[in-house]
């Protein structure tokens, strides 16, 4: 229901409500041993809330997949409310642990592409505390009736085109090479069968322009070019695995795909035993002091909120939905995308502006602490987005607000939680 | 109405055919569309389940029973489970009909041999009633039905039906283990049954339509009864968005599924690149 | 009489026409020129290459609602969106993707008209810009798919540069009459006029006709393995074509209220052809890839009579992992069967 949805809060105005009576919408995800039974608690005590709030009953805050909140506002929520158990209290030990590092990254990108944080409410409220389940309810429902209908995720009438992509800074270049290490190892595992295929770049028909190649004979490892690009090799490899259940694949890869692809083996997505890598050397990533919005050249901190929604909303409006960032994307490794799931059907796949909104945003969520920075995105954009600014800047705050992984810890630091998590924005 | 836009049709009969195959009976909801409404056996059309989307299937009954439509279905993917759980009185739309049709005026007076296998038979049903409603006008006609087994076989009570008649000769038969102990019919797979009971045949047609694997070891059997690539004709089902050769997804080669076929002869199937991936 | 017109000149004709239709033409953003709809003449890029996407959106829109259905009504309701078909100039529109706009008209009158498109389609002026110089000069190849850079025959009116200005010229009534009142004379065709020839104006010489006669015997050819195996399945190749026009039909809503919308898809997307049983006739992303080739010249132009790539190059310049469509062909127009390859 894009066009409509998109709307909706309009047209709550535009129908004749006027500001004096008009009441949000709010909807609340609990989970259903703290919070749900802290509400039961306030009914059966008799204690009285706004009644414009929406209670979903889920099992566990770790259950609640932010994406939940997308699609409440994208369905005409005008503000979220998410509860659950205290820390230290989840029914299933630290589902709540996870869900809190998950709503500290989701509030950090939300306020990094200008949506107003008013909106958006977490709280702990257990099965004792019906009265605070009150309040929390008063005080969310106060605060997002204060905003005004929520305006709906289309960009502002004329910032359709003009000024909303930046072209961020260039890349830096990789060490000129003059030779590629390892082709005599390539030939010989070609020649002797430990590998099927190698993929790497061979110099393409312009200048500049390597394409990627799967070398499948050791004449053909000779085409291999000592030059580097941002082709995306890894997603080349996920897919090779994936198609071919048999057999090992080699791949050239410098220090950038290499991250990558522990990612993906400490994620389970790839077999270490299928893949054997060829070093080379390569660019660095950015230092991870560098601010994200620097690199890419798109708003920060200093620019009004506002000001960042107008850009980003505009940015995401021209987004076509040919999923070329997911595809280009080596940590995009899901088999089957959930934009593509279609039982339930969580993100609209038409490329409307609440569609392309919530896609958007959803991605780079799940990027968030394992972004490996490669660009690829951005540079798969045919409309470009800036979207590498949104998994570099989620990466610089999980390293602030979680700080660095332990040794050889490469699982998303979003899977876990520990009980000392800081997130004083939980009411 | 524009092209993309269903009519409404009411459900007034179900039928449970096996445990996952339905059948619906539908009629239009408007009245001039229930005198209007004409189609030629072979031709499909586009079934909505409104909130899922649309689902290609042919029609399964013939031209000859006017004013409604039935289809047959597996419920597979999530158009089709909503499908199955519409009950008699709901609305569902549709769209067609679309594609090309089975020649039957160049059957006449020629013997037809339908060898089907399992969810294929609705697509020949249609074709198989249209010519018994116009029994006549055609030869001998025999059919060779099969499935895994007793409960996957669809229409049980027109197989009782077309049993019954002495103008069709009907050999149904269940793959091995798939019997119940009060089966009459045969046991074995289609195209061993159709060695055994079909007769060689010089100037008829065949209709083939089943899984994969019983078309592949049906042909070298037809071929060894004398019928000629030409003569052997299926119907094909691709995932289709459109109907009418705009979406781009139907094709085998250059031939759009939508708006050449579904009904091809084997000649022409030989001329796509159906072995490859294509 | 001079002939030439100025950027002036056209700007106040824009201005005129921009007074009775919606005017969609390049405008620059910090990410290249888009195309949009102007507000003012000064806004229109009139010398700005080549846009990332092309201008079919206009005529065939990325999104589009069909129909709304009420099924909580009695009687159920269907009520069909409006035909969102304003009065549009196409401003500008390079000849590669005029050729893109006979593509999109060929598939969507086969037979069935589709009445979303054929009504954007009738309301839209197609102004054409002819091309001096190859915008993207290692990518582009119109004239050896048998579109003229510099003439567009199923343009309305055709905007030709030349030294010093512009020649304009009216090639339809409708054409004639949105340039009644123009601000100078118009101008005959040139006597070459929609005469491509390799090379021309500097795009890439390609034996197209050549590679598209050997594509339809080797199908099972090995080389395609080397040539397709780099697809990463983004799709964007066809997102930026202007000729591409494969959509997807889905609802958006539940089984009570919605809409069925029309969205842009791509061959090279698994689920593209995948059956609801779960078998895929194009399981693996090479296939995909092939297909999107030979339909664009071999089973398009076997319907239809024309290619269905008009040479733009824009698929070349997008392709995040370097796949070039220029190389395929040169393989195809060059090597004989079995052997070859850009290896």
């Amino acid at each position: 229901m894009s066009a409509e949805t998109d709307t909706r809060g309009a047209a709550a105005i535009v129908g004749g409500e006027d500001a004096a009576t008009w009441q949000p919408r709010i909807t609340a995800f609990v989970c259903r041993w703290c919070t749900y039974a802290g509400a039961d608690l306030a009914g059966t005590s008799r204690l009285k809330y706004p009644p414009q709030i929406r209670l979903i009953k889920l099992p566990c805050t770790g259950r609640i997949d932010p994406l939940f909140l997308l699609r409440a506002f994208a369905m005409g929520s005008d503000g979220v409310l998410v509860s659950g158990c205290h820390p230290g209290d989840c029914h299933y030990t630290s589902g709540n642990y996870a869900a809190r590092r998950r709503w500290v990254m989701f509030r950090e990108l939300l306020d990094f592409v200008g949506m107003d944080q008013n909106r958006i409410h977490f709280s702990w409220v257990s099965a004792a505390e019906g009265g605070k389940f009150v309040d929390v309810v008063r005080n969310v429902t106060d605060t997002v009736r204060a905003l005004g209908p929520f305006p709906g995720f289309a960009p502002a009438e004329g910032a359709l085109a003009r000024g909303w992509a930046t072209t961020g800074r260039a890349k830096p270049a990789g060490p000129a090479a003059t030779e590629l290490p390892g082709r005599d190892a390539m030939r010989a595992d070609l020649v002797s069968g430990a590998v099927k295929a190698v993929l790497g770049l061979r110099a393409g028909r312009r200048a500049d322009h390597p394409r990627a190649m799967w070398a499948r004979s050791p004449e053909e490892v000779g085409l291999f070019t000592a030059a580097d690009a941002a082709t995306p090799l890894v997603p080349l490899l996920l897919r090779r695995l994936r198609e071919e259940p048999e057999g090992v694949f080699g791949i050239v890869a410098g220090p950038g795909r290499r991250e990558a692809i522990a990612r993906l083996q400490a994620e389970q997505q790839i077999d270490p035993a299928r893949v054997r890598v060829y070093e080379r050397d390569g660019a660095p990533a950015a230092p991870s002091d560098e601010p994200a919005w620097e690199i890419h050249g798109v708003p920060g901190p200093d620019v009004p909120a506002e000001d960042r929604w107008a850009f980003w909303s505009a940015a995401f409006s021209r987004c076509l939905r040919c999923y070329a960032c997911r595809e280009g994307c080596p940590t995009c490794s899901c088999v089957r995308c959930v934009a593509d799931k279609t039982r339930p059907r969580w993100i609209d796949s038409s490329p409307t502006p609440a569609g392309n909104w919530v896609w958007n945003v959803t991605r780079a969520f799940h990027q968030a602490g394992r972004c490996v920075e490669c660009g690829a995105c951005s540079d798969a954009c045919p409309v470009g987005i800036p979207l590498a600014a949104l998994g570099a800047h989620l990466n610089r705050a999980a390293l602030r607000d979680f700080g660095p992984p332990a040794e050889g810890e490469r699982r998303s630091p979003l899977l876990f939680g520990r009980q000392d998590d800081q997130a004083p924005f939980i009411l | 109405m524009r092209l993309y836009t269903p009519h409404l049709m009411e459900i007034f009969e179900t039928r449970q055919e096996t445990h996952d195959v339905k059948t619906l009976k539908l009629r239009f909801v408007e009245p001039q569309m229930r005198e209007s409404f004409s189609f030629l056996a072979g031709q499909f059309g586009l079934y909505s389940a409104f909130g899922e989307g649309e689902s290609t299937f042919c029609i399964a009954s013939p031209p000859t029973w006017k004013g409604h439509l039935e289809c047959t279905f597996r419920a597979m993917g999530k158009v089709t489970e909503v499908l199955r759980r519409k009950e008699v009185g709901d609305v569902i739309g549709f769209r067609g009909p679309y594609g090309n049709h089975f020649p039957l005026e160049e059957y006449r007076g020629k013997d037809l041999l339908f060898v089907v296998g399992g969810i294929a038979l609705p697509p020949l049903r249609c074709l198989i009633w249209n010519v018994l409603d116009r029994r006549d006008e055609f030869g001998a006609v025999r059919i060779v039905y099969g499935a895994r087994s007793v409960a996957d076989l669809v229409y049980k009570h027109e197989l009782a039906d077309w049993e019954a008649r002495s103008d069709v000769e009907l050999v149904t038969t269940v793959d091995p283990g798939g019997e119940t102990p009060d089966w009459k019919g045969k046991i074995g797979f289609v195209p061993t049954a159709l060695e055994q009971y079909a007769p060689p045949s010089s100037n008829g047609l065949a209709f083939v339509c089943g899984p994969p694997i019983m078309i592949k070891f049906s042909m070298p059997v037809l071929d060894k009864l004398g019928f000629a690539p030409e003569q052997i004709v299926t119907t094909l089902e691709n995932r289709m968005k459109c109907g009418v050769g705009k979406c781009g997804r139907c094709n085998i080669g250059g031939t759009y599924v939508c708006k050449e076929g579904p009904v091809f002869t084997a000649r022409e199937l030989e001329a796509l690149p159906m072995g490859s991936d294509y | 009489m001079d002939q030439r017109w100025t950027v002036d000149d056209l700007k106040t004709w824009t201005s005129a026409l921009l007074r009775e239709r919606r005017v969609v033409a390049p405008v620059v953003t910090p990410a290249g020129p888009v195309w949009a709809p102007i507000r003012d003449a000064g806004e229109v890029a009139w010398d700005y290459g080549r846009t990332k996407v092309s201008p079919r959106e206009w005529l065939l829109p990325r999104h589009e609602t069909l129909f709304v259905y009420d099924l909580a009504t009695n009687p159920p309701q269907i009520v069909e969106a409006p035909l969102d078909a304003p009065p549009t100039v196409l401003l500008l529109v390079h000849p590669c993707d005029v050729a893109g706009v006979r593509a999109l008209d060929a598939v969507m009158r086969w037979d069935y008209i589709d009445e979303p498109f054929e009504a954007r389609r009738a309301g839209t002026l197609l102004v054409a810009l002819g091309c001096a110089a190859a915008p993207s000069p290692e990518s582009c190849f119109c004239a050896a798919a048998g579109v003229d850079p510099a003439w567009s025959p199923q343009a309305d009116v055709m905007i030709s540069p030349v030294e010093g200005g512009y020649t304009v010229c009216a090639l339809t009534e409708a054409g004639e009459a949105a340039l009644a009142g123009a601000p100078q004379p118009l101008s005959a065709a040139p006597a070459d006029a929609g005469r491509p020839a390799p090379g021309k104006a500097g795009t890439l010489p390609l034996d197209v006709a050549a590679a598209a006669a050997a594509l339809r015997d080797r199908f099972d050819d090995p080389v395609w393995e080397s040539l397709s195996d780099a697809c990463v399945g983004c799709g964007t190749c066809a997102y930026v074509c202007p000729s591409c026009h494969c959509f997807d039909v889905v609802d958006e809503g539940d089984w009570r209220r919605g809409e069925r919308v029309r969205n842009w898809d791509a061959c090279a997307f698994d689920h593209f052809t995948a059956h609801a049983s779960g078998h895929n006739p194009r399981p693996r992303q090479s296939r995909r890839y092939r297909q999107r080739i030979y339909h664009k010249f071999v089973y398009y132009p076997d319907k239809f009579g024309h290619l269905l790539c008009t040479g733009c190059g824009r698929c070349v310049d997008a392709c995040p992992a370097g796949m070039d469509l220029v190389e395929v062909l040169q393989v195809f127009g060059a090597a004989p069967a079995g052997q070859g390859g850009v290896r």
